[in-house]
């Protein structure tokens, strides 16, 4: 469904990714890993359309369609979802309000006639539940005030209100402590189908023993440089970058 | 002919009309506040209290009364007041429970001492000329009066400025009375026709007895093109409450200005306040609250939005008279604006001379935040739309201080609309 070639993309004349290749189907789990700064967040952002980064060279294809012509919402309506490794505040904006519009403008998208008010309710409550998330955080501001894990859970809350068919998971695990770590890991898990994919970008092996990943990539200075299955983030969880970085060298 | 003769031949010319209807002592007044009028002249921005508004290049422009008659309908269950004359049918309504409501020029002739006693006793600020002028040329007016320990509900009031010919002056009034222990709640709404060149000059008067509590909610959009100088003077006698929460979309050149007397000890008051300009509109907001006695508290908190190339100011002036220990004074001041060319500047004064006072004010200017615009648009909302629930983030909660009902949907409205045209 992402099939991505030779993609190069810079920010303020800086070449951040430098040519990276992937592709991935329907059904798979995807960990990306790699040393801090290797490009993992900008390969995310880039995927999302984020005007701050330039595409040089390369080409991404989503579903068929050419996915750096389109513009961010229509990425994110056809399907695409990135999970923020820092989420934004935006105050005054109730997530009830800001979940509404999200999810109607999908359903316009795809042709489907807007939730009432009553079954919106009712989607919110049942998918809070699914992250375990107080629902009395859906009708504070968006992220405003919220704790560093709780900021995480609610990415996780709005893939889940938003189904997607492609999530892009940027170091969710982060900040979370075990038990949500565990809460968030088996949401993911029971989101995932036949029908869709997830690329989890993370630092940690303890994650993937939820999401158990069919590949496993290794970025390094915006290529990827090594590709596995998950008992290469168990080696990497033992011995580090280096014996992969000496090799690239 | 200088601008000062004008206004003389101008009143000369209206007499008949300004006065009609008025009782004879309230007319007998006029005279000199015209006269104070002259004295100090129509306000330009050299001085400290204009510095955003030129009001002398405003009324230096060739103005006229509005010719009257055509009164404007009003609406059901709302108290209007169009082009300044009070429109409904009953001229002055006194219920069962004592709470008189109507016209200006008739209470004054129904209760003449009532009414002499009040009419410019807290508006006396002398050195503002277009107070004084409008208590010379006023032709009416909205009068509210709450007896003691009546809760006189909620008033609906709506001053209509919609004239047939442009270049008008027009001016209206409001004089609300809340004696010891009274309350009420007053929505206010001044709307002016766009296009019409008019100037709006409006004074309220609003005087709290002791424990009264006076809930008064204001929405302005004096239409575009128009100008308007809309000034409200309060004093709040022991543990009264006077809350006041205004909304201000619309107008050429806009000033608001808030004047509030904590007279006795316990008094208190909260203004807040949203304006949104655009185009080439200014607005300038003028807060002024004096703490005259210990133990009064006073919040304002005044949001402004500038899109475009309009531009706003507001001025929040805290005055703590000696001897006023144990006051407690809190100013916010929060704006945004939306475009390289619109600019909003926010100017504290702090004047103290009491001990123990708890005083404090913080400003702001931000703009449009990109990041969250980018967040909201990964979830599928369009660039318009992420712009749009942001402001709506921003002024909710001066809008939610509306109370609620028809008003704060009629205010909602307005505002929405404008955030529409980011
Ligand atoms: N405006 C900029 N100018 C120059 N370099 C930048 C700019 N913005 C980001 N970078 C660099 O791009 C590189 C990749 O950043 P990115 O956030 O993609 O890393 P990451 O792999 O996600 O790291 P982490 O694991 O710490 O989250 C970093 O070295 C960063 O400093
Ligand atoms: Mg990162």
């Amino acid at each position: 469904m992402l099939e991505i070639k030779n993609l190069h993309a810079s920010v303020d004349g800086n070449e951040i990714l430098r040519g990276i290749d992937l592709t991935i189907r329907r059904g798979e789990v995807h960990a990306i890993m790699g040393p801090n700064g290797s490009g993992k967040s900008t390969l995310a952002s880039v995927l999302a359309g984020n005007p701050r980064f330039e595409v040089s060279e390369g080409t991404a294809t989503f579903l068929g369609r050419n996915l750096l012509e389109m513009s961010i919402e229509e990425r994110a309506r056809a399907g695409f979802f990135l999970g923020f490794q820092y989420p934004v505040e935006i105050p005054g904006v109730s997530m009830a309000n800001f979940m509404k519009l999200a999810v109607n403008e999908k359903r316009k998208y795809n042709g489907l006639e807007p939730l009432g008010a009553g079954e919106f309710l009712k989607l919110m409550r049942q998918r809070a539940e699914f992250v375990e998330l107080d629902p009395r955080m859906t009708s504070r501001a968006v992220n405003e005030g919220f704790s560093g894990g709780e900021k995480k859970k609610n990415e996780i809350f709005q893939m889940a209100m938003l189904e997607p068919t492609l999530a892009v998971l940027d170091e969710t695990d982060s900040g979370l402590d075990i038990d949500a770590l565990r809460v968030v890991a088996t949401g993911v898990t029971r989101l995932h189908t036949s029908e869709n994919a997830t690329i989890v970008i993370t630092h940690y092996q303890r994650l993937l023993d939820y999401i158990v990943p069919d590949f496993v990539h290794v970025l390094y200075h915006g290529r990827i440089i090594h590709s596995g299955d998950r008992e290469l983030a168990l080696r990497l969880e033992e011995q580090g970058y280096d014996w992969l970085i000496k090799n690239e060298k | 002919m200088s601008l000062e003769q004008k206004y003389i031949e101008l009143y000369a010319t209206h007499t008949g009309q300004i006065c009609r209807g008025f009782a004879p002592q309230v007319n007998a007044g006029r005279r000199a506040l015209l006269d104070d009028f002259l004295a100090s002249g129509a306000p330009d921005s050299k001085g400290e209290k204009y510095r955003y508004s030129d009001m002398r290049r405003i009324y230096g422009r060739d103005l006229s009364l509005p010719s009257i008659e055509a009164p404007i309908p009003g609406r059901e269950g709302v108290m209007t007041l169009g082009n300044g004359v009070f429109a409904d049918g009953e001229p002055l309504v006194v219920r069962a429970d004592g709470v008189i409501t109507g016209s200006l020029r008739a209470a004054s002739v129904d209760f003449p001492e009532f009414v002499l006693g009040r009419l410019n006793s807290v508006a006396t600020n002398l050195s503002d000329g277009l107070t004084a002028l409008n208590g010379a040329m006023m032709p009416d007016g909205i009068f509210v009066y709450v007896p003691c320990g009546v809760d006189g509900g909620t008033i609906d009031v709506e001053l209509l400025y919609d004239t047939v010919h442009e270049d008008d002056l027009v001016f209206s009034r409001m004089l609300v009375v809340l004696e010891e222990g009274a309350e009420a709640r007053l929505q206010a709404r001044y709307r002016g026709r766009a296009g019409n060149h008019l100037v709006v000059n409006h004074v309220t008067e609003a005087i709290l007895g002791r424990g009264a509590k006076l809930q008064m909610g204001e929405a302005y959009d004096f239409g575009e093109g128009n100008d308007a100088f809309a000034v409200s003077y309060s004093s709040v006698a022991e543990d009264g409450t006077l809350d006041r929460v205004f909304v201000s979309i619309g107008g050429e050149a806009v000033r608001l200005g808030y004047h509030c007397d904590l007279a006795h000890t316990g008094a208190q008051s909260s203004l807040y306040g949203l304006f949104m300009g655009a185009g080439r509109e200014r607005i300038d907001i003028y807060s002024e609250v004096d703490h005259l006695a210990g133990g009064c508290s006073s919040y304002q908190m005044v949001k402004g939005v500038a899109d475009e190339q309009s531009t706003g100011a507001f001025t929040g002036r805290i005055y703590v008279a000696p001897g006023a220990d144990g006051t407690s004074a809190l100013q916010q001041s929060r704006n945004m604006t939306l475009t390289p060319t619109s600019r909003i500047v926010s100017v504290p004064q702090l004047e103290i001379y009491a001990q123990d006072v708890q005083c404090s004010h913080g400003a702001s200017v931000g703009q449009l935040d990109r990041e969250a615009i980018y967040y909201m648009q990964q979830r599928g909302i369009d660039e318009v739309e992420a712009k749009a629930l942001q402001m709506s983030g921003f002024v909710n909660d001066i809008i939610d201080r509306c109370g609620d009902g028809s008003f704060v949907e009629e205010i909602c409205n307005m505002a929405s609309g404008r955030i529409r045209r980011v």
